[in-house]
């Protein structure tokens, strides 16, 4: 996708310990962003991606490696010196300034002329539709206003790359959906590169050109919303990227082939790569009830099949997530609401995927 | 704390500039004193000793600033130097203190050739053996005084000893100083030592005994002159070692009939002596000493503090002292052959430390 | 995909740390060297040599402590101060508790005004505040007059002064401010949520008390205990001056070694001996009063809004409230009252009854030069001290709290440490080091020495401010383009502007209030305290009472006017 020379911002090989930390907050990271990408780091709390942000907003030094602008070093670049916003994760508004003075502020930094700097300002504001407030104090501000303010805050001097780290970690459902879209937009509009930090899978998926999955301190895939949703490259990934059984098998020579095992039973066409014990992730959304009774017939007969009993259910609005007891494991199936309402405990179903959308993992 | 994180917005830069301006009006008065070519002369004296008006006055004929440091006690008096917190030209000190003074370096041999106002001095006041340390004149009386027994006249006839002091009706209406110095040789004649600034060890059992008694019989000790007025004054106290005359004097003047007595033990008696530092030896110095020598400052003295000085009474009637004042005075009665004979000049003690342990663990009720 | 990057020569490891030692650590070391370090090693090592003839001998020795091994004297002092000391902040904690309980959580107007009028009476010279006890409490005293009015004495009791009840009154009048300050603060902070979580949780009132905000205030309680403590235990005067016979405490006996006795290395013996003690006592306190966990947020308390009608038995139980609230500001202005009342009396004594009305004492002020001159000083001195300490406190605080000093945890200890000195030593230690340094004694000597515990108590203040502080705010600026100084002078001092005015404000009430310390630096300077300490001895002149009403007053007048002033910006700035 974005080759070297084109890369706005570049990390390589970042290393980073913290004093009296036992094992490194960063470790061995590499990537580049293009310009105009939409860039997410995604990972559970502790992962290292807020780290990793404050890397590039220079709060932070690397141990080792690398942070490049345009292919220029700016390592050793103080932040006030880059070219390079943040949108904190607490806002960060200066509460002694009032809303326009707070958007003005990095204008004003830069030398700008007041007039300038403060037209621009409401620009700004008026750009994330808070045009209204620009005399208000932060403290009179609802959460989401303040989110828009740091933003117009951020994107102000519009910067060549925009930090988000985790901004709509405080908001309620509806205005994260309304906030997705307007990011989105903006960044198309604004064209600048947005580094996205969030633990929320759903919206890094949703927004991101590229995504990087985070796990103690590394990069555990890096790739599109796609590839990292269908193609899991570690156990870890199909864990945390969306919602995935993870059922123990055994891997072993069967009818001829190497076959996966689940509690003796063979899964036809899962494709598993040696013998010996492994995992098998397969996506809620990917797996399939049936009646019992009925016969594995229809173009289904390719697929694995295991009976099962359902043990709970729970409703989710438009689909439903069926716990179906199969022997010593559990399968979790996500069904549409409409025709699932026949799911109830205690009622034997049928489980079956397609052993083409799971995923083998050795351990 | 947060009571004043509110929002400032009224003009602050306003409050501000104000804050600046009444900066530089505090700071202007320092700056624009008047210099004199000369390095000011730094007293440390006592109260009513060197009014700073006078001081003022005899400065601007002399074209040299004169600044009187007034102190407390003779401790104050001997620390204040010997730390460097001040660093007089001129010290007043009484005669037992001096050989302390000059050990310490902080008076040197006084020139006497420089003051010819010496012979100002009463003929009564036999100073020049107390002022002799190691066969060299260190110092020139300014003023002197008795430290007798007052009482509250309306409440006691006048006491003969100090053993009133001692006297179980007046349980809890004692009132002494907090001065080692002078309140030790009390005690040490009280209990009849033979000679007060040389005690025996049995004479230090007796003092001790005789503290360990008086204890219960004192209330509160007078942290200086005017607090002793107010305790007098309040009725706290009924009778007391005297530190000052002034003190009787005063009261009379607030209507308490106070009075003093001189008991038959002998009453401490001090001589208040003009000594100069090394940084004092200067003949401007000289000339400020001898004019303080002078019967006119001599007799403006005496009239506006009570204190005896140093003049003669015909020299202080000269002087234009009135009799009224004259009368508050020790000066009439010390023409008398005999009252010098009930007076005992301060002098040097035979181990200061060991006093001032006992006075300490008098203080702390731990004798 | 393969990122490219990772093909790139990967940089040398570096071997440095960022910023670890920067030259904005540099000052605090200057400092704590200057003012800490050497002043104390001069009188510890003081105090391991002899004296001989009154003169001190250079040849270590443990002559000074073997003296105070054996001297049952000192033993006794020095419990005695600390116990009556100890008691005091404790009956001061007593007493501000509920002062502080009812401004924080109960009031919701004009808080600042009560904050403030605790602080007022620290304006007023701590001698005359005592000066006033004494006429409270004395044979013909408020107290026993009215007493012996009412029938309930027949003869004016001697119980009252001169006695350690006397101290133990004064010193806790003393401590009140100081645990009231550090009270309020802490419970102003408990966020109001934690009180609603501990009443649903099913806890009754006392018991949220008890288990939350109780532990909660606890290490402030500890820490307006130690203020207290501190402020009474070097102090001599005041026993002096109410305590009579009995009123010997062991910081006279320091003295008395440094004065008269000239015996120097006795007299830092004691003092060190002095020190430990008061040093192990707070260690112990502190240890007492620390809560685990740290309270997070910046909320402030939030109080319900009481706007349903009370039922009467409610009204009579907020009023009775009230009435026990206005009790301990009774207490802390009585003297005051006093003091005024005999800036008015014909009479030169300072004693009941009273003569007669007068004004000749408020005309008498503008002809008093020497007064004057010792009020300007004292407005000099303080303002300097504040902006020398303001200064530095400020720098200091950043410096500690951004990493730019080594062992920070330990400087932050080691610069308060003339804190816990009590006055008579630190003024002492402080001529030591001044002498050394060829300072002369006046302003500049009082400056440094006032300094030296004026900056610590600024630097708590800010440092506490900064902690609570958003540390993005910093990051925000600086990613907004600000250099250091820009984001220090547009968003850092703004922030904490309230922290430095309010330690401005206590750090000229400790210095305008000081005469422990000054009294050894002042030389021929003198300062209103000094002055009026020389006029109690001797020519006591009612004037006094005069100008400190005068400065009651006025302080009175600008803090009414601040509050209107913010009141108005406040309502300003909702409208907007």
């Amino acid at each position: 996708m974005a080759k070297t020379s084109q890369a706005i911002l570049t990390l390589a090989g970042i290393d980073k310990t913290y004093d009296g930390a036992a094992r490194p907050a960063l470790d061995r990271i590499s990537f580049t962003v293009a310009p105009g990408e939409f860039f997410s780091i995604l990972g559970p709390s502790g992962s290292g991606k807020t780290t990793l942000l404050r890397m590039i907003a220079g709060f932070e030094r690397p141990d080792i490696g690398r942070v490049l602008m345009d292919g220029a070093d700016i390592t050793d670049v103080p932040p006030f010196r880059r070219d390079v916003r943040t949108v904190f994760q607490s806002y960060a508004l200066f509460p002694h300034m009032s809303v326009l003075e707070n958007v003005a502020y990095p204008l004003r930094m830069a030398g700008a002329r007041k007039a300038e700097r403060l037209a621009k300002a409401r620009d700004c504001l008026a750009l994330v539709s808070m045009g209204d407030f620009t005399t208000r104090l932060p403290h009179q501000l609802s959460g989401g206003q303040r989110q828009r303010v740091a933003l117009a805050r951020a994107i102000v001097c519009r910067p060549r790359v925009l930090l988000l780290d985790e901004p709509l970690g405080a908001l309620d459902l509806r205005l994260r959906q309304q906030m997705q879209h307007m990011l989105v937009s903006l960044q198309r509009e604004l064209g600048i590169a947005f580094v996205y930090v969030t633990h929320d899978q759903g919206e890094a998926l949703s927004m991101s050109d590229r995504v990087a999955v985070m796990s103690e301190g590394r990069i555990a895939q890096l790739g599109t919303p796609r590839e990292i949703y269908f193609d899991p490259a570690s156990e870890f990934v199909a864990q945390f990227v969306g919602r995935s059984n993870l059922l123990p098998i055994e891997a072993a020579p069967h009818e001829g082939s190497l076959t996966a095992l689940l509690g003796g039973r063979a899964l036809k066409g899962v494709m598993v790569p040696r013998s010996g014990p492994a995992r098998m992730a397969i996506r809620f959304e990917c797996v399939r009830l049936a009646d019992a009774g009925t016969p594995a017939g229809h173009p289904a007969d390719e697929a694995c099949a295991i009976e099962g009993v359902v043990e709970d259910v729970l409703f989710l609005g438009n689909a439903l997530e069926v716990n179906v007891r199969c022997g010593d494991h559990n399968i979790i199936a996500a069904v549409p609401t409409l025709g699932g309402e026949g799911y109830r405990p205690g009622r034997p179903v049928r489980v079956m995927f397609d052993p083409g959308q799971a995923t083998v993992f050795h351990g | 704390m947060t009571f004043h994180t509110g929002d400032w917005a009224p003009s602050r830069r306003g409050v501000l500039k104000g804050m600046g301006a009444a900066a530089a009006t505090l700071a202007a008065p320092g700056v624009l004193s008047r210099a004199y070519a000369q390095e000011p002369i730094v007293l440390l004296t006592w109260e009513t000793y060197h009014d700073p008006a006078w001081c003022k006055e005899w400065g601007e004929a002399n074209g040299v600033e004169v600044k009187p440091v007034v102190i407390g006690s003779v401790d104050e008096l001997f620390s204040q130097p010997f730390s460097g917190a001040v660093q007089p030209d001129v010290m007043y000190i009484e005669t037992g203190s001096l050989p302390r003074f000059k050990e310490a370096g902080l008076i040197v041999p006084f020139d006497t050739a420089k003051v010819p106002n010496i012979k100002n001095i009463t003929p009564n006041l036999d100073w020049k053996k107390y002022t002799d340390v190691g066969g060299e004149v260190v110092a020139v009386p300014y003023n002197w005084g008795t430290q007798p027994l007052m009482y509250n006249a309306d409440a006691m006839p006048a006491p003969d000893s100090w053993k009133a002091l001692w006297d179980p009706k007046y349980r809890g209406k004692v009132n002494i100083f907090d001065d080692c110095t002078i309140c030790f040789p009390m005690i040490a004649l009280a209990v009849g030592a033979k000679d007060p600034f040389n005690l025996t060890d049995a004479d230090f059992a007796a003092c001790e005994e005789a503290l360990r008694t008086l204890r219960p019989q004192i209330r509160t000790i007078a942290r200086g002159f005017d607090d002793a007025v107010t305790i007098y004054a309040a009725g706290e106290a009924l009778l007391g070692y005297c530190q000052n005359i002034a003190v009787v004097t005063s009261l009379q003047d607030k209507g308490k009939n106070f009075a003093y007595a001189l008991p038959k033990e002998g009453t401490p008696t001090w001589i208040d002596c003009t000594g100069v530092s090394k940084k004092g030896d200067r003949d401007i110095v000289y000339k400020f000493i001898n004019d303080n020598l002078s019967t006119k400052w001599q007799a403006r003295f005496i009239e506006a503090s009570t204190n005896n000085g140093v003049l003669d009474l015909s020299e202080a009637k000269a002087g234009g002292v009135s009799e009224a004042t004259l009368k508050r005075t020790n000066i009439p009665d010390s023409q008398a052959g005999d009252f010098w004979e009930k007076l005992v000049i301060l002098q040097k003690p035979e181990d200061f430390e060991r006093r001032l342990q006992i006075w300490n663990d008098f203080k702390a009720g731990t004798l | 995909m393969a990122d490219l990057a990772s093909d790139m020569s990967l940089a040398p490891a570096r071997p440095v740390r960022f910023h670890r030692i920067s030259v904005l650590g540099w000052p605090v070391y200057a400092w704590f060297i200057a003012l800490v370090l050497v002043p104390n090693l001069l009188l510890i090592g003081t105090s391991f040599l002899r004296t001989s003839n009154g003169f001190i001998v250079f040849d270590p020795s443990f002559a000074s402590y073997l003296r105070l091994w054996k001297s049952a004297s000192f033993q006794f002092l020095l419990v005695k101060t600390l116990a009556t000391s100890f008691g005091a902040a404790a009956l001061g904690c007593l007493i501000a508790y509920p002062m502080a309980y009812y401004a924080a959580r109960v009031v919701q107007k004009n808080r600042s005004v009560l904050v403030l009028l605790v602080i007022i009476p620290l304006w007023i010279s701590l001698l005359m505040r005592v000066f006033a006890w004494r006429m409270i409490l004395g044979q013909n005293g408020i107290l026993n007059s009215a007493l012996v009015g009412s029938g309930l004495l027949d003869q004016p009791s001697e119980a009252f002064l001169y006695t350690g009840f006397s101290v133990l009154l004064t010193y806790t009048y003393i401590s009140i401010p100081f645990c009231f300050i550090a009270i309020f603060t802490a419970l102003e902070k408990i966020p109001h949520a934690l009180i609603e979580a501990s009443q649903d949780s099913g806890a009754s009132a006392w018991q949220t008390f008890r288990h939350v905000v109780w532990p909660l205030s606890r290490p402030s309680v500890a820490i307006g205990f130690s203020l207290a403590f501190l402020m009474t235990v070097g102090d001599y005067v005041t026993p002096s001056m109410v305590g009579g016979i009995d009123g010997t405490m062991i910081g006279m006996v320091i003295a008395s070694q440094f004065g008269i006795a000239n015996n120097w290395p006795y007299g830092a013996a004691i003092a060190v001996c002095l020190m430990l003690s008061v040093g192990l006592i707070l260690a112990l306190v502190l240890w007492a009063g620390q809560t685990r966990g740290v309270l997070t947020g910046d909320e402030g308390a939030r109080p319900p809004v009481a706007s349903r009608r009370l039922t009467s038995g409610q009204r009579l139980r907020r009023a009775g409230g009230r009435m026990l609230f206005a009790l301990p500001y009774l207490f802390l202005y009585a003297p005051l009252a006093i003091m005024v009342l005999m800036s008015f009396n014909d009479s030169t004594v300072q004693a009941f009854p009273l003569s007669g009305a007068t004004l000749r004492w408020y005309a008498e002020l503008a002809g008093n030069q020497p007064m004057l001159e010792a009020v300007r000083r004292s407005l000099m001195v303080g303002f300097l001290v504040v902006l020398v300490s303001g200064v530095a406190a400020t720098g200091f605080a950043f410096a500690l709290h951004y990493g730019r000093v080594r062992r920070a945890r330990f400087f932050e200890f080691a610069l308060a440490v003339p804190v816990a000195i009590p006055g008579v030593v630190l003024g002492i230690v402080m001529v030591l080091a001044t002498q050394l340094a060829q300072i002369p004694s006046g302003v500049g000597r009082i400056v440094i020495g006032q300094a030296s515990f004026v900056m610590p108590v600024m630097l708590m203040i800010i440092l506490a401010r900064l902690r609570r502080l958003d540390g993005a705010l910093l990051e925000a600026s600086m990613d907004s383009g600000a250099n250091h100084w820009q984001s220090f002078v547009h968003v850092l001092f703004p922030s904490i502007r309230g922290a430095i005015i309010g330690g401005a404000l206590l750090g000229f009430t400790l210095s305008a209030d000081d005469v422990m310390v000054t009294l050894f630096l002042a030389g021929t300077s003198p300062t209103l305290p000094i002055w009026v300490w020389n006029q109690m001895r001797f020519g006591f002149t009612p004037s006094v009472n005069a100008i400190f009403t005068l400065v009651g007053v006025g302080s009175l007048l600008a803090i009414l006017v601040c509050n209107r002033l913010i009141f108005h910006a406040k309502a300003r700035g909702r409208e907007g």
